[in-house]
């Protein structure tokens, strides 16, 4: 995005990163930088526990979690371009079919912002307004769900109906802010996740408190070669995939299977890359009336505007079948409420 | 409270539908209850107008293929056919009258406008449609279909109590209320328009007491008309009260009445010019009714006018409204 003046300089103003523990501590899984979901199921989830837990919840001392909403507002308030104190604020949302569409409402509800789909909104003169009955208001911030590709026909996929036409021309004059800013898909993506320990210790002069997992990235040979030669202890994850869809877990596969696959890796390597089988931790969970262990995974959510706020909480996933280590809600995965206590 | 809140034109519409839909629901289930009534002790005659009566004033026709005598009788719709077109007011998605559609399209409404509802109009209404969601006509035929009826209708006005012991009166109420009102007034005058096309005709002259009476019942006026003007039914003074009286709450006059209040509250539409035409054609409905009605000799003509002015009401509150021109609209 040359030439683009970012509200604030920061492009990234909600960021969902996912933490597994292994042996050796926690490990930092991969960012999600674009569109970030799952943090009204950590309320949610809060919710169901003070419901049917009440005694159990209040003997400890637990984070509070419902707060997220308000530290959201706090943020994107921030990013107004004009400075205003009483921005207006929107949720754009793909709609009622999306399957996160519970949580475009919850949220929207919670920051007190109108939930608008694209055919809302509408930019006249460089600038972006939404339809009321009371006519047309312009817009400052945008918190988008939506992905870039979808947001502007006139700048991404001319066939996207859910996004707003001249989105990109407001944005870029700097009459709108949108949260996450477009293109931060590149951070992201898993073949820079190699890189990101580095760039911390680059841009910020400090060492990553939180270690990434070892990983191959398949574009380079000698990489390439150790996971061709180790395929059954892998897992290879597509570089630019989301939502568990296209993951190769070498240990559930046959032979034959591994060998189909290697094909396929030498023939684009960089659209892939390796990492080790983890031994995640486990937590116990109520599965058929029984309690039987199952892989987690922590997604906090890290809302940076003027100062970084997070809540003392996660959105805490479980894979359900039993030994399945892919969490994704998208491929059945389940949640638990994750309490931090207070010392 | 003071605090600046807009609404989203599509929230506005959205809410609009939710209050005609369900007020369908209402329509169409009081006068099937009516109609399940007459199947149990009325002649042929009756029972074949009361089929014709619904049909005709939603503007719909049977999409079944079970009807027997339509086919051979041209439109003689009578008791072996009344099965199938039961069904087709009930359950019958593709028919868009019938209760089943009514309640699917009003909750889709809903669902897409959960932020600005109370979560128990949500509950509510959720609840009433998953009721019926997997009945069929069989289910209900062989064992009470009036109580059937009748408890949509209960549904329907347990989600507008709802609605109102929890909704915020800002421009929600008043566009699921307008929507509500307007479905009122368009469904009533098609319906008296229809009753009184054949008020005076030959064909069912025999039907005349048994189905102003019923109407009056329907429509929960049979009270206070025996109050006012006894047991004596005459058809000209139970349509004066259906249509023009202003203390009866399901009468086309109340609705509009009401209509014309809210639409004073909404004040100025974005689309400012329509907006100014949807107050001038309520005004002019409500001057129609109130004014000119008692002494038209003409009643069908005055019906006519008023059921084609009450649709382009609507078209003139959504281009107002929901679906305004840019240029033309107001920027704040």
């Amino acid at each position: 995005m040359q030439g683009v003046e970012i509200p604030l300089g920061i492009p990234v103003g909600i960021c969902g990163t996912d933490l597994v523990r292994v042996n050796e501590g926690y490990r930092v899984l991969e960012d999600n930088l674009r569109v970030p979901s799952g943090v009204s199921y950590m309320i949610a989830n809060r919710q169901a526990t003070k419901t049917n837990f009440r005694e159990l919840y209040r003997k400890y001392r637990v984070r509070d979690v419902e707060k997220y909403g308000a530290l959201l507002y706090e943020t994107l308030r921030e990013f107004a371009p004009s400075g205003s104190n009483d921005p207006c604020i929107v949720l754009l949302t793909p709609g009622v079919f999306n399957a996160a569409f519970y949580e475009h409402m919850f949220l929207a509800d919670e920051i007190g912002a109108e939930l608008v789909e694209g055919r809302d909104l509408l930019v006249n003169n460089g600038s972006v307004y939404m339809r009321t009955t009371s006519g047309l208001r312009k817009v400052d911030v945008i918190y988008r769900r939506i992905d870039d590709d979808f947001i502007d026909p006139l700048f991404y996929r001319q066939d996207s109906v859910l996004g707003v036409p001249g989105l990109m021309h407001a944005y870029r004059k700097g009459n709108v802010a949108l949260v996450n800013a477009p293109g931060t898909g590149i951070a992201d993506d898993k073949s820079i996740y190699v890189y990101v320990p580095d760039m911390i210790r680059y841009y910020l002069s400090e060492d990553p408190i939180l270690q990434n997992v070892d990983t191959y990235l398949c574009r380079k040979p000698k990489d390439l070669e150790c996971t061709l030669d180790n395929l059954a202890q892998l897992v290879v994850k597509p570089v630019g995939g989301s939502g568990g869809y296209g993951l190769f877990i070498g240990s559930t596969k046959t032979k034959k299977e591994r060998n189909a696959f290697a094909k396929k890796l030498r023939e684009q390597p960089a659209n892939f890359i390796a990492q080790p089988e983890l031994a995640i931790s486990r937590a116990p969970c109520w599965i058929e009336r029984n309690i039987e262990p199952r892989c987690v995974d922590l997604r906090p959510f890290i809302l940076t505007g003027t100062e970084s706020r997070l809540v003392g909480g996660a959105f805490c996933r479980i894979a359900l079948p039993r030994g399945s280590l892919v969490v994704n809600s998208s491929q059945g995965g389940g949640a638990k409420d994750l309490w931090v206590v207070k010392n | 409270m003071g605090g600046e809140k807009l609404m989203l034109a599509r929230s506005a519409q959205g809410l609009y539908w939710i209050g005609r839909y369900l007020k369908r629901v209402e329509h169409v289930s009081r006068l099937m209850e009516l109609q399940m009534n007459a199947l149990v002790d009325c002649s042929w005659d009756q029972i074949h107008f009361g089929w014709l009566r619904l049909f005709s004033h939603l503007k719909t026709t049977p999409h079944s293929e079970q009807l027997v005598n339509w086919e051979q009788h041209g439109d003689s719709w009578g008791l072996t056919d009344s099965f199938a077109l039961a069904d087709e007011l009930s359950f019958v998605l593709e028919n868009k009258s019938s209760i089943l559609s009514c309640f699917t399209m009003g909750r889709e409404n809903a669902r897409q406008m959960r932020h600005c509802i109370s979560s128990e109009m949500w509950i509510c209404l959720n609840r009433a449609y998953f009721e019926i969601r997997d009945l069929s006509i069989e289910d209900i035929w062989t064992k009470d279909p009036m109580q059937f009826y009748a408890n949509r209708v209960q549904d329907v006005n347990t989600f507008m109590g709802v609605c109102a012991a929890t909704l915020y009166r800002d421009e929600r109420w008043e566009f699921l209320q307008i929507g509500r009102l307007i479905e009122h007034a368009q469904l009533m005058l098609a319906l008296m328009l229809f009753q009184n096309k054949y008020a005076d005709s030959t064909e069912f002259q025999d039907l005349e007491h048994y189905d102003w009476w019923s109407l009056l019942h329907c429509f929960q006026a049979d009270e206070a008309y025996q109050h006012y003007f006894g047991a004596k039914i005459q058809p000209e003074r139970v349509m004066n009260m259906l249509v023009a009286d202003h203390l009866l709450p399901n009468s086309v006059d109340f609705s509009l009445s009401q209509i014309a209040d809210r639409l004073a509250e909404l004040g100025v539409a974005p689309a400012t010019r329509r907006g100014a035409l949807a107050n001038r054609f309520i005004g002019r409905l409500t001057a129609l009714v109130r004014y000119e009605w008692p002494d038209a000799e003409n009643k069908t003509r005055m019906l006519t006018l008023a059921e084609s002015l009450a649709l382009k009401l609507h078209d003139h509150i959504a281009a107002a409204w929901f679906n305004f021109e840019v240029d033309d609209s107001v920027r704040i």
